[in-house]
């Protein structure tokens, strides 16, 4: 990447990268790009990486269960403001 | 001629039934933007005493939870006093490549060896904390609770364009605290970028 002028494929591919490990690209521009990560090692590693991170991050999903002291607090407030 | 059962108004959905399943989702998001179950919790019941005063505006049939997600967004940023919500930001493609060239420069130092060999869990759950508004609600939205970015949009209330911008960055802004918890991790790199 660091290789190449601004300009160059590699340049463009990694403009795109999030969309598409995203699965936000059109199906022309995500091919375009798989293509391109085909024949690119360093491109490809960079890919990779950024998945590694986004599925650490993806991870953490799931997040705090909701206490049921919230969810009786929440319910009582609502009934008070006239849930019925 | 219509019949009554013709001309009578499409009833409102029940607010029991429509928006109180999401009471855990909307939980799991306040908890995500305030990381404190304190906060979350004044969240969430504003959250939902704002949504059942303002449930005849709710459009039946529409997404509920993404209503509940823009309303507790609002609630949250209100708490916060916060005035980031139209923070103008360069463009999400210069953020890409940024991530990209720290990507670079840290396989050339060795980092990204440490990242691969170390558990991310709590550095990222470390770094989300940090993470400041509007990008933290990106992250959270996208990453966290799998929206797409026109979703996160809507629940944002802001354009497409901008939701690209603050994720690239916060994504950009994790990754630079990653390779600070590589490095905090017991482990060095060489200046020649060999490990040591």
């Amino acid at each position: 990447m660091t290789d190449h002028p601004p300009e160059s494929a590699c340049h463009r591919a990694m403009r795109r990268l999030f969309d598409f490990l995203d699965g936000e690209l059109a199906d022309a521009d995500d091919a375009a790009l798989r293509a391109h990560l085909a024949e690119c090692r360093d491109c490809l590693a960079h890919a990779e990486f950024e998945r590694t991170v986004l599925a650490a991050v993806a991870a953490q999903r799931g997040g705090a269960p909701l206490p049921e002291a919230t969810r009786a607090r929440v319910m009582a407030a609502l009934e008070e403001a006239g849930l019925s | 001629m219509y019949s009554m059962a013709e001309s009578a108004p499409i009833p409102a959905p029940d607010f029991r039934e429509t928006a109180l399943p999401f009471l855990p989702d909307v939980y799991r998001f306040a908890r995500s933007l305030t990381r404190d179950a304190a906060d979350a919790d004044d969240v969430v019941q504003e959250t939902f005493l704002r949504a059942l005063r303002s449930w005849r505006t709710f459009i039946p049939g529409s997404d509920c939870r993404r209503w509940l997600f823009t309303i507790c967004r609002n609630v949250y940023l209100r708490s916060r006093e916060r005035a980031e919500r139209q923070v103008a930001l360069d463009d999400g493609d210069d953020e890409a490549i940024a991530a990209v060239q720290a990507h670079a420069g840290w396989v050339r130092d060795g980092t990204d060896v440490l990242l691969a060999r170390l558990d991310l869990g709590p550095a990222i759950s470390a770094a989300l904390d940090e993470l400041s508004e509007p990008f933290r609600s990106a992250v959270v939205l996208v990453d966290l609770e799998d929206h797409s970015y026109e979703e996160a949009a809507a629940i944002l209330e802001v354009p497409v364009g901008t939701v690209r911008s603050r994720l690239f960055r916060a994504r950009r802004l994790l990754q630079e605290r990653l390779a600070r918890f590589a490095q905090d991790a017991g482990f060095t790199t060489s200046p020649a970028g060999g490990m040591r």
